[in-house]
């Protein structure tokens, strides 16, 4: 009785630091929203001279005043790609709006009307999900004439299955709790048990299935222009230049596709992340973690 | 130190456990929330300790320090000891699912998807042991190829009792294995219990409901707001009132619905608001300025208990 | 007032066995029924067919004559086993004790549910502190039958007989008919005046429906 041992010394358990997990997390997610957000507007409000033709300045390596160099007419890099970046987060924007629209009608009218409606959008979903994604987006991009609108549709249209389902999910069940249950015999209204009970629940997975779009949908519009149905080869876009820096690779241009790449990669983490992290806080089972 | 088991083997001893959960009350801030405190209990060889309380008095929690599954912002201190020798968190993971079991409350616990005779076989175990258990059980061999929604009430109770004899365990620890079942197959479930500890495992048995632990156990812990109040012969319950030390564990014979079935006042004090001193002083009919104090565990007549009036 | 089970029979769909046949049994107000019987015999799945959640495959469940309301309150309220999966976990609990009607300070004295509690999440309160407001949120004016099932189950034993002082208590002064669904035969004898036997009142054996 007298050599007690302490049970959990040294465990990770007791270690406390300054800086809390929720903390952390804030810090993650404001970091990178603000990441985001200045690329986004800095390729709105952008002059298009920084990234213009100046054939003087043609394959300049990585310097001070070309941070990632300049490409076979002479064009910064550094600015193109910001400017293409920007480009890409604008079609996520845009796919993710519509997709996350799509997805939040679908997935309560599957989940409210029941039956036929039910199993009719249910198939939907099984049919986008079954077919090879990137030979959709190809073929929707195709036949709505290429170019920034045809990708932007084609990546909008494409990205609604999997949130429909996560929606459709939390609605049955939230629609099936006891407490929702016994909201309806005490006379509540079919609106207000959908504003009090429901649309509670079913936001916070909502919002987060949202923030993990915009990977995707950045993800597919670059391979999409990549592939060359995309944005046209005027327009500053990451899969064009990647596809051009394609070119002068074997000649050891290796800025060209390096760091263009790398910025589309961090962006699409950091998409990630926020949502990771939103959805650990959101969550009542590793909230207080 | 047992008072009544000198000659049986300790299996498991916990001594002045504390668990607290870290938890942020107002946006960023975090506190810490004590729920478990100074709480000692032991369970021996060939016996079954029943493990009483109401919800929310840290029955589970015990459970779950023991066998190591507390979610991440849990804190524990104190001492656990198994078969006489610390407890550590490696040796949890190593030990539970083999010498330590958890019989869980219901199917529901269960792959919904996996055929059942493959879950009690688990990663562990053999085909042979599995239907050794099986048999044991009486159920036949083709319960093995049954998925969980098949099986029926008993059937389930069976199933979940033999992943407790796949291996040699020697401590197993039943969370509320009980309701939801009538009194039959509630006795029945305790009675594979009883056979267990007969074969010298230990036996925690945690329930809230005092009737069906009577009838089984040898001893019984009562738990109150995260500690001990009282621990002592099951006898002692089945003699009456005054058998018993603790004014909360006499309360609970007051209560049954097969006696007056007069409640006490008041409840449970909340594990972010204890009062100092006695933890059940506010309901108490013995109350003295002395209940203030820090009260310790102590032996009387055979049984120990947290209460400075006990006689 | 009466509540009427006439003829009762339920299945989940045609081809599932039927879980109850031809149940008759009346409920008065005066009535405190105690639902009795082993598991399988179809006691829950009845509870909820009397008070409106399931409807019932063939024959009807009448109050005073007249179907059950499928709009507004109903008169006829459930209080169930589980009162943490009967409140919203992300409600405090006073928009969950105020959700249909506003209990007066008297009501919530004699139930025990304190001032403090109403600040706190569901998560922070036990199984009967919670089962305290859920049965204080169905004690409204026009509650005129509670069914019970199970609903002390969960609870240690002075809780549950708080509990049901309570609920006997509210009841005998509102005039309210009570159904409780319990396996303990030592409570349905204390706090019951009639037990009736689902295995006497439904022609339905669990062992039939298996073999179906």
């Amino acid at each position: 009785m007298h050599n007690d041992s302490i049970f959990a010394a040294g465990s990770p358990r007791l270690k406390s630091s300054g800086i809390n997990t929720r903390k952390k997390m804030i810090i993650y997610i404001t970091a990178a929203c603000v990441y985001l957000i200045a690329v986004l507007i800095a390729g709105l409000v952008m002059n298009p001279d920084l990234y213009g033709v100046h054939y003087e300045n043609k394959f300049l390596t990585p310097s001070f005043s070309h941070p990632f160099g300049t490409d076979f007419m002479g064009r910064d890099m550094f600015w193109r790609s910001i400017k293409g970046l920007s480009n890409s987060i604008l079609v996520g924007l845009a796919a993710s709006a519509v997709s996350s629209v799509i997805a939040l009608i679908f997935g309560v009218a599957a989940a409210v009307a029941g039956g036929k409606t039910d199993k009719i959008i249910t198939w939907l979903v099984d049919c986008c999900m079954g077919m090879p994604h990137i030979v959709l987006l190809l073929l929707i991009s195709y036949m709505m004439g290429r170019g920034g609108f045809g990708v932007a549709f084609a990546v909008a249209v494409t990205h609604w299955p999997e949130l429909t389902r996560l929606v459709r999910a939390e609605v049955l069940q939230v629609k099936n709790a006891q407490y929702v249950q016994a909201a309806v015999k005490m006379g509540k209204s079919k609106t207000r048990i959908a504003k009090e009970h429901i649309i509670p629940h079913v936001l916070p997975v909502y919002l987060i299935g949202l923030v993990l779009l915009f990977p995707h949908a950045i993800m597919h519009e670059a391979s999409l222009t990549f592939l060359g149905f995309g944005f046209s080869a005027s327009t500053p876009a990451i899969g064009g230049i990647l596809s051009e820096a394609m070119k002068h690779i074997v000649t050891g241009k290796w800025w060209l596709c390096l760091f263009p790449g790398l910025i589309l990669l961090v962006a699409v983490m950091l998409f990630d992340v926020i949502g990771d992290k939103l959805k650990m806080l959101l969550n009542p089972g590793s909230g207080n973690q | 130190m047992g008072v009544l088991n000198n000659n049986k083997e300790s299996v498991l001893k916990v001594k002045n456990l504390t668990v607290s959960f870290s938890r942020y009350d107002r946006g960023w801030n975090k506190t810490n929330l004590q729920v478990i405190h100074s709480l000692d209990v032991e369970v021996f060889s060939g016996e079954i300790l029943a493990v009483v309380g109401s919800s929310g008095s840290g029955k589970s929690l015990l459970a779950h320090s023991v066998l190591g599954i507390l979610p991440d912002n849990a804190t524990i201190t104190g001492s656990m000891e198994f078969m006489g020798k610390p407890l550590t968190e490696k040796d949890q993971k190593k030990l539970r699912g083999e010498q330590i079991v958890l019989i869980p409350q219901s199917v529901e616990f269960l792959d919904p998807l996996m055929k059942v005779g493959k879950q009690v076989k688990g990663i562990k175990g053999t085909v042979e042991k599995m239907r050794e258990a099986f048999r044991r059980y009486g159920l036949s061999e083709n319960v093995e190829k049954m998925y969980p929604f098949q099986l029926s009430g008993g059937m389930a109770r069976r199933v979940l009792v033999s992943t407790a004899v796949m291996e040699k365990s020697k401590l197993i620890i039943a969370d509320e294995p009980t309701p939801g079942l009538d009194m039959e197959m509630a006795m029945e479930t305790l009675r594979h219990f009883r056979q267990l500890a007969d074969q010298g495992c230990g036996v925690m048995l945690i329930t809230h409901d005092i009737d069906l632990a009577l009838s089984v156990a040898d001893r019984i812990a009562v738990f109150y707001a995260g500690t001990t109040v009282e621990e002592c012969p099951a006898e002692d319950f089945i003699k009456g009132k005054k058998a018993l030390r603790h004014p909360y564990s006499r309360a609970f014979i007051d209560a049954l619905p097969q006696n007056s079935f007069k409640p006490i006042k008041g409840t449970q004090p909340y594990a972010g608001d204890l009062p100092k001193g006695c933890l059940f002083a506010d309901r108490c009919p013995l109350r003295t300025e002395e209940c203030g104090g820090k009260i310790q565990m102590s032996s009387v007549r055979g049984g120990k208990v947290r209460c400075v009036h006990a006689t | 007032m009466q509540l009427k089970a006439d003829n009762i029979s339920f299945r989940y769909n045609d081809k599932s066995p039927w879980v109850l046949r031809n149940v008759n049994f009346t409920v008065e107000s005066a009535d405190r029924i105690a639902l009795v019987g082993p598991s399988g015999y179809g006691k829950s799945t009845l509870s909820k067919i009397l008070s409106g959640y399931l409807k019932p495959t063939e024959g009807k469940v009448l109050l005073n004559g007249e179907l059950l309301p499928e709009k507004g309150y109903c008169p006829v309220q459930m209080v169930y086993q589980h009162p943490e999966q009967a409140v919203n976990p992300r409600w405090k609990m006073d928009k969950t004790l105020n959700e249909c009607w506003k209990p007066d300070q008297n009501l919530l004295d004699s139930m025990g549910i304190e001032k403090e509690w109403l600040k706190r999440w569901p998560s922070e309160l036990s199984g009967g502190e919670l089962q305290r407001f859920c049965i204080a949120r169905v004690l409204g004016p026009d509650t005129k039958f509670l069914i019970c099932d199970e609903i002390s189950t969960m609870l240690d034993v002075i809780t549950q007989a708080q509990i049901w002082q309570l609920v006997l208590e509210i009841s005998e002064e509102r005039n309210i008919g009570l159904v409780v669904v319990t396996h303990n035969m030592a409570l349905a004898e204390k706090v019951c005046n009639k037990i009736v036997r689902l295995p006497e009142i439904s022609v339905q054996k669990p062992e039939e429906r298996i073999s179906v």
